[in-house]
């Protein structure tokens, strides 16, 4: 296991799993930022200061100011369950 | 028996606003991006002989976070009386969907349907649904849909009708109850849900309204306390009421997660990327993104310009026609009525609908088509890099892209935002873009003054367009540093899947919606603005004409900002529509008593140097067409949508301001 990182740190295409969400309302983990959720990094915006995540089956887009609050852990081979988020695609890249 | 009502809830993105419209027979704007509808909208349908009717709550992800929408939608929930529920889940992604049907069920007393929506993507998706299994974990109504294609509405119909007839489930005795909640759950003896007892215990605002509505005060007073006995214990556990609320909302998407996986099948589908991954790959992985959707743009705006002035002149030529019969029948009344009938109040409403008209039914008949595809909130995405830097919000974006066609409309849309200083922002500062009516005096402008022989004309007018953008961002800047900065900022926003337009629904709706509802508008403002304007062409004072006089007073003021006092008296006499800006002008100076409309450009040339039209003329009169205050139909449409004197009246002097610091400045520094 690699160390824990923030969500706005976190590489392009890395898939993670969310550990701790440090926010006071249910904002985040409504969205479904919560731990034990499965999470990727897609697209930076060209200017920067937002990025786009694939989470639970969705494209949502958060500021890194947000992503900051998230701690993520890196997957690595073997050691994650199916994502149970039911997508096609990105779910299946990280299901090994 | 009396109308059943049901509120319909739902996540965004989930096609609730089309399910809504086809179950009803409404136009309800649809969109594909979150957060189309705000506020509500009813709609009615009949059913073996009930009515029902349906209350469509802003998308939603959650019933239990404090956000404007969220508050809305729990506010309908607990206050209202109704008698149903209908939550609209999203198929491709029913994990989303599910806690707040979860909620729902355990918030409220009412029955619950789910309506499983977007049946056919699912599908697709390879997901297969095992909709008894479902109906028997969540102990809900469970019925499939696919909205655009009006699959399952019959079943869905049957469903909300057995609802309708229920009575009332009893509450359920034998949940356990947490320690904290249970000073207040004896007191109410079941009367109310666990879910409800928790908001009462976070001092949630809105549940203690409702309660207060039915309860007496001295009942109130015993809850108030039981209430307290709760919290006090929730201190001696050493834990906040914030604690509370994050488990409660994870215990929600945790059961969803469970009941998932039970229901839910999905089939092998190999690793060929989607349609949407393909596409988002290439718009937002690559620089192109941005090249694409500003040759988009570009293209929309050309368009626009281009293809209108074949339907305008032939409206024009139409309303002359009728002009002419017009006259014959009002032959009766007395000169001067006719002639304020015609000259005033029929000269000036038909030039704005032939002026506005056409534009605005080639423009927003396109960007619809391109919201309901899925790329506004790519843009948006895109765009936040430079909102957020100026203290707004990306979709900020978006709305002022709408502004480019009407700034009525760019304000209307400002709902999308979500936070409300942000959306404050958003609308103070729409109007700094111009609109399709400001347009034709700025490419006159590039055309005769800055391109010089109008080769470069449409260069010029993009620099302009740059320069409003560039203005507008510093508008934001300053008023997101000093009346409306806001410490609360989240940006989140789902982008949804790209999905084919229904083209025929976008062209009806685009048409009926944005702009008959604008022309309606401007054309309760023309009527008295074509009074006035009659007036103005025909009184006199001390035997110098109205218009002469008023001029003559403007003056000074008007050399002051770089303009002249003809220039400026057009400005506040086009109030009703920018469009008839420089018909006025025009009028001034040839001492017509109607607006003169702008034909040959050699000839409009000559008019405007012969009064002393330098460059620095022409930019200040494009600077302060950009930046002056909107128009009437716009003005209203704020006023309308702050619910605000206050900030109308900031609405009106703040471009204002920013268009007078910026003439003068011209004029001071380059002025003879």
């Amino acid at each position: 296991m690699k160390g824990q990182q923030t969500l706005a740190q976190l590489p392009l295409m890395v898939p993670a799993v969310v550990r701790v969400v440090n926010r006071d309302d249910s904002r985040l983990s409504d969205l479904g930022f919560f731990c034990g959720s499965y999470v990727t990094a897609l697209f930076d915006c060209p200017l920067g200061g937002t990025r786009l995540y694939f989470i639970r089956g969705m494209r949502l887009a958060l500021r890194q100011k947000e992503a900051e609050q998230i701690a993520v852990e890196v997957v690595e081979d073997g050691t994650c369950e199916n994502s149970g988020s039911g997508d096609a695609q990105y779910g299946q890249e990280h299901v090994i | 028996m009396g109308p059943v009502k049901i509120a319909v809830l739902g996540t965004p993105n989930t096609g609730k606003s089309t399910l809504f419209n086809a179950l009803t027979g409404k136009r309800q704007h649809t969109g594909n991006w979150a957060g189309k509808t705000v506020g509500e909208a009813m709609g009615i349908f009949r059913k073996n002989g009930r009515e029902f009717h349906l209350c469509d709550l802003p998308g939603i992800y959650s019933l239990l976070s404090d956000e404007a929408e969220e508050r809305c939608s729990k506010r309908y929930l607990l206050c209202e009386k109704i008698d149903g529920i209908l939550v609209v889940a999203d198929g491709t992604n029913l994990e989303k969907s599910l806690p707040l049907a979860l909620q729902a069920k355990a918030l409220c007393p009412q029955p619950v349907v789910l309506c499983v929506n977007l049946m056919d993507e699912a599908e697709k998706m390879g997901m297969e649904l095992d909709t008894y299994a479902l109906e028997k974990a969540c102990k809900m109504k469970v019925i499939t849909t696919t909205a655009t294609k009006k699959c399952g509405l019959g079943a869905l119909r049957e469903a909300l009708w057995e609802m309708g007839s229920e009575t009332l489930p009893p509450q359920e005795k034998t949940q356990k109850i947490p320690l904290p909640l249970l000073p207040l759950w004896e007191g109410l003896q079941g009367k109310k849900s666990p879910l409800f007892c928790s908001l009462l215990l976070e001092e949630d605002e809105i549940a203690w309204q409702a309660l207060a509505k039915e309860e007496t005060d001295s009942a109130l007073l015993e809850y108030l306390y039981r209430a307290e006995a709760g919290r006090i214990y929730l201190q001696t556990q050493e834990k906040g009421i914030s604690d509370l609320q994050a488990e409660r909302s994870l215990s929600f998407r945790k059961q969803a997660e469970e009941i998932c996986q039970t229901v839910l099948c999905w089939k092998e589908q190999g690793n060929r990327p989607s349609f949407t991954e393909e596409m988002d790959r290439l718009l937002l992985g690559t620089p192109w993104g941005m090249a694409v959707f500003a040759a988009l743009f570009a293209f929309l705006f050309w368009i626009t310009a281009a293809g209108a002035n074949v339907p305008s002149s032939i409206l024009s030529a139409g309303f002359t026609e009728l002009r002419g019969v017009l006259e014959e029948v009002l032959l009766p009344l007395p000169v001067w009525l006719r002639s304020l009938l015609l000259d005033g109040i029929y000269l000036t409403t038909t030039w704005v609908i032939a002026v506005m008209l056409p534009p605005m039914a080639i423009f927003f008949p396109l960007f619809t088509l391109l919201e309901d595809f899925g790329l506004l909130p790519r843009i948006a995405f895109l765009l936040d890099g430079i909102f957020h830097r100026v203290g707004a919000h990306g979709k900020q974006g978006l709305t002022m892209c709408m502004g480019f066609g009407c700034n009525a409309v760019g304000v209307t849309a400002c709902r999308i935002i979500e936070d409300p200083a942000k959306r404050l922002i958003a609308i103070l500062t729409n109007t700094l873009v111009p609109c399709n009516g400001r347009f034709g005096l700025l490419i006159i402008l590039c055309t005769l003054f800055f391109s010089g022989g109008g080769k470069t004309a449409g260069l010029w007018l993009i620099l302009w367009m740059g320069l409003a953008i560039l203005i507008s961002l510093g508008a934001s800047f300053f008023l997101s540093r000093t009346l409306l900065s806001s410490e609360r900022d989240c940006f989140c926003m789902e982008l949804p899947p790209y999905r084919m337009p229904q083209i025929g629904q976008v062209l009806l709706r685009s048409l009926t919606e944005r702009t008959i509802f604008v022309l309606l508008r401007a054309v309760k403002v023309a009527i008295p603005a074509g009074i006035i304007l009659w007036i103005f062409g025909r009184a006199t004072i001390g035997g110098v004409g109205l218009m002469e006089w008023t001029v003559n007073l403007l003056e000074p003021i008007g050399r002051f900002l770089g303009l002249d006092g003809a220039i400026l008296l057009a400005f506040f006499l086009g109030f009703p529509a920018n469009e008839i800006v420089l018909p006025i002008v025009l009028m001034c100076y040839c001492q017509s008593a109607v607006p003169i409309p702008v034909g040959d450009m050699t000839e409009l040339a000559g008019i405007l140097s012969a009064h002393g039209w330098t460059m620095v003329t022409a930019v200040c009169t494009a600077l302060f067409s950009l930046n002056h205050f909107p128009c009437a139909t716009t003005l209203t449409t704020i006023h309308k949508e702050t619910g605000s004197l206050f900030w109308t009246v900031i609405a009106f002097l703040f471009p204002t301001a920013i268009g007078v610091i910026l003439c003068a400045g011209v004029q001071f520094f380059f002025g003879a």
